[in-house]
């Protein structure tokens, strides 16, 4: 990497660190990233759970068990810790939550990858989304663990249940 | 079926979902009932399935399906006619909308009673499912 | 900084200190009482989805044959309805 490439990286992650710090930036992160799991979750509730379950059976890389027990909890786990976080309940769990489901997904797409298996749609927001190859899942989802970096350094901070219920600031100096 | 005479029957629905991605299978699918006009839906039936690599990736595989209709003593012409004229759409439109009122968005999708089979099963697994729910409707006293 | 709040803070009296105190953990009880009812609506709605979702089915599924291909035994205690596509 030249020096101006690696100043241009450097600068860049200096204003993404420096974007970290900003409450405004981590409550528009929380609605977003909070807002995104809502809608996954109640678009595979809307589907029949037969569906749900050959939406991850195409997968080809998941034992049958887990297959089985993952489309009946996940949507609701998504719908769960979507909702804290949207509206900043139990702030750091629901995103320390969010990021291992986003870490999971990433692991699963890369396996598919890595495994050859052709996919048309990952299914992730069932019938209401683009479909999406796993490939374009990967990106996004790594994409949002960066995103919660903010969430999870500003959540006492930033507009929310978790910041309302603090002890107040005029306390302590 | 063999497994379980008198006590199951099959009612086929046969679907085209994406036509427009997929254009054969609306053909197909067309075709077959119009096998049917004849008394040869069955056959036709499971000769698509049987040749279905040699039709499927056809953009107009109706001459390939007639050609097939030949071998099954099927007349070609009035099959080809039958399809072109377009009649039996009204009912593949009615079999596609009782599908979307049953939330049927990927084929093959079976129900089998109430519950619910997405995506392709073993025979082995089908027969499981199909004997639960025999035992089920047919359990003392129900 | 921190030297001077714990000053600030040892000199208070125990009187003063309680009443932040009993705000907070009010606020925090709200709090977990907010969020939860929050939550349960969110699952709530879900769960009605889920269940009028699986009680509109059997009833739709009512009605066997009807000008449609069968195999097997009409008026068996199981229907197969198979929806597939050719390709």
């Amino acid at each position: 990497m030249s020096s101006v490439q690696a100043s241009s990286v450097c600068g860049s992650l200096r204003w993404w660190l420096h974007l970290c710090t900003l409450p405004w930036v981590a409550v528009l992160l929380r609605v977003v990233l909070g807002g995104v799991f809502v809608f996954a979750g109640f678009s595979k509730l809307l589907l029949p759970h037969a569906e749900v379950v050959a939406h991850m059976q195409q997968y080809q890389v998941l034992p049958g068990w887990l297959v089985s027990i993952t489309a009946t909890f996940l949507p609701w786990i998504e719908v769960g810790s979507g909702t804290a976080l949207l509206v900043g309940f139990c702030t750091t769990p629901a995103a320390l939550l969010i990021g291992g489901q986003l870490l999971g997904f990433s692991a699963l797409m890369g396996m598919v990858l890595a495994a050859g298996i052709p996919l048309a749609d990952c299914g992730c927001f069932g019938n209401l989304g683009l479909p999406e190859t796993p490939l374009q899942v990967l990106i996004r989802d790594l994409l949002m663990l960066v995103l919660l970096l903010p969430i999870l350094y500003r959540q006492r901070d930033a507009l929310g249940l978790d910041a309302w219920s603090s002890a107040p600031a005029s306390y302590e100096a | 079926m063999q497994h379980f005479e008198g006590q199951v029957q099959l009612v086929l629905y046969p679907l085209a979902l994406n036509p427009a991605a997929n254009p054969a299978s609306e053909v197909a699918a067309q075709a077959a009932w119009c096998a049917g006009e004849q008394g040869k839906f069955w056959d036709f039936h499971h000769m698509l399935y049987r040749r279905q690599e040699l039709w499927n990736r056809l953009a107009t595989p109706l001459e390939r399906l007639s050609d097939f209709a030949k071998d099954l003593n099927i007349d070609a012409t009035a099959l080809k006619s039958c399809v072109e004229s377009g009649r039996l759409q009204e009912r593949m439109q009615a079999d596609k909308a009782y599908g979307q009122q049953l939330q049927v968005s990927s084929t093959p999708t079976m129900f089998i009673n109430d519950y619910r089979i997405v995506g392709t099963q073993s025979e082995g697994e089908l027969v499981r499912l199909i004997r639960q729910e025999l035992d089920r409707v047919q359990r003392p006293g129900q | 900084m921190a030297k001077k709040s714990k000053a600030r803070a040892q000199t208070l009296s125990p009187r003063q200190r309680s009443p932040q105190k009993a705000l907070t953990s009010r606020r925090w009880r709200l709090k977990l009482v907010i969020g939860g009812a929050v939550l349960a609506v969110a699952l709530g709605v879900g769960g009605l989805v889920r269940f009028l979702q699986q009680r509109d089915l059997a009833p739709r599924l009512q009605g066997t044959g009807d000008k449609h291909y069968t195999l097997g035994t009409a008026g068996a205690a199981v229907v197969i309805k198979e929806f597939s596509d050719y390709t």
